[in-house]
């Protein structure tokens, strides 16, 4: 990037932020009533930073309040369970993309809507489980808990139903240890986890749409997102042992359309696909730890065609998260690596895969940190890397997949500490400005794509205003 | 005489007894509570109507209204979960329900970061467990309890 270049991005970037700063403050999203959302922190009452550091990422009360499957509840608002999210962003890549980073965009240096989303997250019934169904029946009802997510995808230019979980939590007594333990049904294996180090809520938390990505990602890393619906259990025991068992299957393609989700070229899963996860867990003062295990095994269709029969895809993951609070420092390290198996019975056949069977593995390390609540960065290192297969990586020259490199944020959160404006002091923003830098994109570290592009042209200057009101 | 003899055996033996309970030393307890919702000491063993001082240290981080620890002490036979679900909505008593006041032996405030506070009281003369909870919402779920033993 040229010097010229940055300081034109450095200015549209700070007009853009100025002009988020502006809308927001202008209180044109004010509500009716001085009342507070987010609706988490509505519903217990507290700020953002009850449950997150570095939001999203969770800390040891967000962990337990996601074990309670979003239905604790200490605040008393009146409020139904509803909130929104707006992620206004600027990209620039090392070079610009020919024909346009996306339809509707410039080569380079674009100004989007990243995502703006509609939230119905907290108990199910919300706050009036006891006003519809009397004393004895909320206590039953406000154990029902849901995570809905509707997206509008302002780089795609469509609403698609995103994350969407819905959950049954309690608590018991088993061999005298106290056990939390819930059932689900959500659309993306993984949407439970509790420790950002499974692909869904994992580093980076958010990220550009107009800038290329690794072609090579394992199944259970956002293969099967709102494409699947799956059942599950789970239970957390004394605090300390953390198992969970679901089973996952491609949903019809009507339903997929009615969602806002294009099914073409998935990869379905006609049969039940299982997702296990597996963590022990410690508290040590101020600090937490925890090493876990989890995978997806899955006969699939590739690209929904089922002429040659099945793929098999199995992911086993590793994963551990050290995290503590010295004064004004708060650190988390999270880790994970996944090792995935293909075989290609079916792709081999219909020329998609060039061998019979493939390798990829994928790892992930990220130290996250924040001051008093409000400044912070991240720094993270990851790597792709598996069997050469032409067929199958056919946007790499050389057929591999390999992908590495570093992501680097920074990140300013005003409003974390003490919450939002008075107009609205449950609400959350974060101002960032992230930079991947690619080592080896696809394959390679020049000319990946055998047409001159080379790694470092993919590297991605992102900044971003993320709202949450 | 039998009648004068009775009551000094009994006024003696009482004089002993109560003897006995002075000379029992103070217990004192030192717990620290952190941002991970633990308590740093979990079980406390005392000797029935042996006197005590519990000192609680908040050794956290994060601010009080998020992360807030108290020291609830709970009478023989209250239910733990009740009490904390009635404190979950009482933020404005720091979540010490004055309705249930009568099920607490003995309790040290809600505490921000780096503030201690300190109680002493007796312990019970039932021999038994006694529960303790922080009962700021959801700490208790999350294993911020402990339980005094008595015996």
């Amino acid at each position: 990037m040229s010097k010229k270049d940055l300081n034109r991005s450095l200015r549209l970037a700070l007009i853009a932020v100025a002009c988020s700063l502006a809308f927001f403050g202008s209180g044109l999203f004010a509500p009716p009533a001085a009342q507070a959302v987010p609706s988490f922190a509505r519903q217990t009452g507290m700020n953002c930073i009850a449950c997150h550091t570095d939001f999203f990422l969770l800390n040891e009360y967000g962990r337990n309040f996601k074990l309670s499957g979003y239905t604790f509840a200490a605040g008393g608002s009146n409020l139904p369970p509803i909130s929104f999210m707006v992620q206004p962003s600027f990209t620039q890549t090392g070079r610009g993309i020919e024909g346009g980073a996306a339809p509707r965009f410039a080569a380079n240096s674009n100004f989007a809507l990243t995502q703006a989303s509609a939230f119905y997250a907290g108990r199910l019934f919300g706050p009036y489980a006891e006003p519809l169904f009397g004393a004895s029946a909320a206590a039953i009802m406000n154990k029902f808990g849901t995570f809905i997510q509707v997206t509008y995808d302002g780089v795609a230019n469509r609403f698609h139903w995103d994350n969407v979980e819905f959950r049954f939590a309690d608590t018991a007594t088993m061999f005298g240890k106290p056990v939390t333990y819930g059932f689900y049904l959500n659309n993306n294996p993984g949407m439970s986890d509790l420790w950002n180090t499974t692909p869904v809520w994992g580093f980076p938390f958010s990220k550009s749409g107009l800038a290329p990505t690794p072609a090579a990602a394992t199944l259970v890393n956002g293969g099967l997102s709102q494409q699947v619906g799956g059942v599950g259990g789970y239970m957390m025991i004394a605090n300390t042992i953390y198992l969970e068992l679901a089973a996952y299957h491609t949903l019809s393609t009507p339903f997929q359309y009615a969602m806002g989700i294009d099914p073409t070229g998935q990869t379905q899963i006609p049969g039940a696909a299982p997702y296990w996860r597996l963590a022990y867990t410690k508290t040590v003062g101020n600090s937490s730890y925890m090493v876990g295990l989890f995978g997806l095994a899955a006969h699939t269709y590739p690209g929904r065609d089922n002429s040659a029969g099945r793929d098999k895809i199995v992911d086993f993951g590793f994963d551990a998260q050290y995290q503590t609070s010295i004064d004004k420092h708060d650190i988390t390290v999270l880790l994970s690596g996944i090792y995935e198996k293909q075989t290609w019975n079916a792709s081999q056949q219909l020329g998609l895969a060039s061998n019979p069977s493939d390798r990829l593995y994928e790892v992930k390390a990220t130290v996250d940190y924040l001051y008093d609540k409000t400044y912070g960065g991240a720094i993270s290192y990851f790597a792709v890397n598996g069997s050469r297969d032409p067929l199958l990586y056919s946007g790499s020259a050389s057929g591999l997949p390999t992908s590495n490199g570093l992501i680097l944020q920074a990140n300013y959160i005003p409003f974390n500490k003490k919450g939002g404006p008075a107009f609205w002091p449950k609400s959350n923003l974060k101002l960032s400005v992230q930079y991947i830098i690619y080592n080896r994109f696809d394959g390679a570290h020049t000319n990946f794509d055998g047409a001159g592009r080379n790694a470092r042209d993919n590297n991605t200057l992102y900044l971003e205003a993320w709202f949450a009101f | 005489m039998k009648t004068k003899t009775f009551l000094l055996s009994s006024l003696l033996l009482l004089g002993t007894a109560l003897n006995l309970n002075a000379a029992e030393p103070v217990k004192r307890v030192t717990i620290s509570g952190y941002d991970t919702m633990k308590f740093s000491v979990t079980t406390i063993e005392v000797k029935p109507g042996q006197p005590i001082i519990v000192e609680l240290k908040n050794e956290g981080s994060m601010p009080k209204d998020a992360m807030g620890h108290n020291w609830i002490l709970l009478k023989a036979g209250a239910d733990p979960l009740a009490y904390v679900a009635a404190a979950a909505n009482a933020k404005a008593e720091n979540y010490q329900p004055k309705a249930m006041a009568n099920r607490v032996i003995a309790s040290i405030g809600l505490l921000g970061p780096k503030e201690h506070g300190v109680t002493s009281f007796t312990a019970p003369k039932e021999p038994g467990t006694y529960h303790y909870v922080c009962s700021f919402p959801a700490h208790t779920q999350a294993g911020m309890r402990g339980t005094l033993v008595v015996k």
